[in-house]
């Protein structure tokens, strides 16, 4: 499998919800997200989903859609910080850096009715940065156009382009430079309004994300027959059944055999199939049991009469080996109804999406799927530089603050805040001092 | 930060932590977990790593879990020499030293401090000017009758 020569690295937010100053998510192919229950590891992605159910919308949405199938506002208010006892501020960031050295910060701010206006496009190529707003002129639009687009400039300023102009437009959640002209201009020339963009290398990556969310609804007896990818537009759990019947279609062998092996490990099932019940529905079966047994391969069941484990953890696995190297898989909460033994397993199978350059950012509360990682990196299984692990707590204003723990070659994370442990450790001491207590009588 | 300390702790400690015995199992948990917010860190020897992994218990597997996460834990050391005319001690006190002698050789390799809920061998080492001189260089911690304050001021 070739290697993402480019992908999301890093994620920055301000003035978003408890995210009030500039916070940095450094994105690395495993992404651990940890903190107590909002403390703003939701918060810290929603910048992104909202950028791509932007961008995903049929009709025109706007600078930002608010009210989408990743992430649900119905007004700015709510997605503005405001700390304890202050009022909201008046517009929010979402920066996206991406491998090659490239970054594009967005800057949307309120506005009365509307929701928000893109006010700020800020390119950063290396140490480079272009900021741009939508009033700046043709003139000044020539000076800060990135090399790329000052090539075409310099193209299409000889002969048949004389007369054209450069100008900001928004286009979604983007500025866009278009090429406009006088009626006499634009009759010479052969094409339409021409639209270059730094942000165009950026939306592959942001409408790629495939965002698989903590909710992620009842198992059902048949699922809606879908399109397979690459892309996955709203969120992934639709998806499912139809991408299992296509690998089942196009024998896609490795895939099945991963899905079925990391099921098995996680002892869920052994198999699934996919079986599409008309044209336009899809059923999906499991083996009733957890291991391959002779004649199992006829004792399949209705996903929907097995155990939530199997549902809630089937997109998320599918989600993992159906993702191409550098795209970005956002799990929220993937061990949720999971046993403390498939937690672990879990894992394995972010271990092998890993390995494939696919990026995992996980959101949990599993301490199980941490230690693990933890333990996959002391074995050598996972290498330490392909795990970033984040820590966000809210501070007595209710601010989000992120720390990062630099993880060595034991997996050890140093002084990284307390919380699990302390968790564990205190539950431990409770029991054990009721215990005592109770043997002594007091 | 403060600066962690290299202590040795008695697998007499970690055994208790995970029981139920009346005040002495919890002080010994309190001990522990203070050792852990203070940024201590906890040296081990072949021996006594051996007898740790004879009585860990679900409390002090999570606590060894935690410490290593955190880098504060397990240091290696090479248990030193320790130069004792054991033929001078009593039989009994012989017997004590012997059986603790891991405990010196890993303290005197480490920061020296022991941390112990048995006092017999700091008893046995004062029958002797060699093992007074001895057992003056270590810091002795008992979690059962000591406060642990002084767990704050290594």
């Amino acid at each position: 499998m070739a290697k993402a020569k480019n992908r999301i690295s890093g994620i920055t937010v301000r003035g978003f919800k408890s995210i009030c100053t500039e916070q940095n998510l450094v994105i690395r192919p495993l992404t651990i997200l940890a903190g107590a229950n909002s403390s703003g590891k939701s918060s810290f992605m929603q910048p992104l989903l909202l950028l791509k159910q932007t961008l995903e919308s049929s009709g025109d949405p706007g600078a930002l859609l608010l009210d989408g199938p990743n992430v649900r506002f119905t007004m700015a208010e709510q997605v503005l910080s405001h700390l304890l006892g202050q009022a909201s501020t008046l517009e929010f960031a979402v920066k996206v850096t991406l491998l090659e050295d490239l970054s594009l910060e967005l800057v949307f701010q309120r506005e009365e009715g509307k929701g928000f206006e893109l006010g700020k496009m800020i390119y950063g190529a290396g140490k480079e940065t272009t900021e741009i707003t939508p009033n700046i002129t043709h003139d000044d639009i020539v000076k800060i156009l990135p090399p790329p687009f000052k090539t075409i400039h310099k193209e299409l300023g000889r002969g048949e382009s004389t007369g054209l102009r450069w100008k900001v437009e928004r286009q979604r959640c983007f500025f866009v430079f278009e090429l406009v002209g006088t009626q006499e201009a634009k009759q010479r020339i052969r094409f339409g309004p021409y639209g270059v963009s730094p942000s165009q290398g950026f939306v592959p990556f942001i409408q790629g994300v495939i965002h698989l969310p903590g909710l992620r609804g009842n198992p059902r007896r048949t699922y809606p027959k879908t399109a397979g990818g690459p892309d996955f537009p709203g969120t992934f759990e639709q998806y499912v059944a139809s991408i299992i019947a296509q690998w089942q279609a196009n024998g896609g062998r490795p895939e099945l055999d991963a899905l079925g092996q990391a099921l098995e490990n996680m002892g869920l099932t052994w198999k699934v199939k996919a079986e599409p019940v008309d044209d336009t529905q899809v059923e999906v079966k499991v083996g009733r049991l957890t291991h391959c047994r002779r004649g199992g391969a006829q004792d399949l069941v209705s996903i929907a009469d097995v155990g939530f484990g199997v549902s809630q953890s089937l997109p998320v696995v599918v989600a993992l080996i159906a993702a191409r190297p550098g795209q970005l898989v956002y799990l929220e909460q993937p061990e949720i109804h999971l046993h403390p033994l498939a937690q672990r397993k879990l894992a394995t199978v972010l271990c092998e999406a890993v390995k494939r350059d696919v990026v995992a950012v996980v959101e949990t509360h599993s301490a199980l799927l941490v230690r693990e990682v933890q333990t996959l990196i002391a074995t050598g299984q996972l290498d330490k530089q392909d795990v970033a692990l984040h820590w966000l707590q809210r501070g007595e204003q209710g601010e989000t603050t992120v720390q990062t723990a630099n993880l060595d070659d034991e997996g050890a994370y140093g002084d990284w805040p307390e919380d699990f442990d302390r968790t564990e450790l205190e539950a431990e001491q409770l029991y054990l001092d009721s215990v005592e207590a109770r043997h002594t009588g007091k | 930060m403060k600066q962690g300390r290299l202590l040795v702790v008695d697998a007499s400690v970690a055994r208790s932590a995970g029981e139920s015995e009346n005040l002495v199992s919890s002080s010994c948990r309190e001990c522990l977990e203070a050792i852990r917010l203070i940024c201590h860190r906890v040296a081990m020897t072949p021996d006594i790593q051996e007898e740790w992994d004879r009585h860990m218990s679900r409390f002090t597997r999570k606590w060894r879990r935690s410490m290593a996460a955190r880098r504060k834990a397990i240091r290696r050391v090479d248990p030193a020499s320790i130069h004792l005319n054991l033929d001078a001690y009593s039989a009994s006190a012989k017997s004590a030293i012997e059986k603790d002698l891991h405990l010196l050789q890993a303290a005197l390799a480490a920061d020296r401090v022991i941390v112990t809920r048995d006092d017999s061998l700091r008893a046995a080492l004062d029958g002797r000017p060699d093992g007074v001189a001895l057992a003056g260089t270590i810091k002795w911690i008992n979690p059962i009758t000591d406060d642990l304050e002084v767990l704050n001021s290594l």
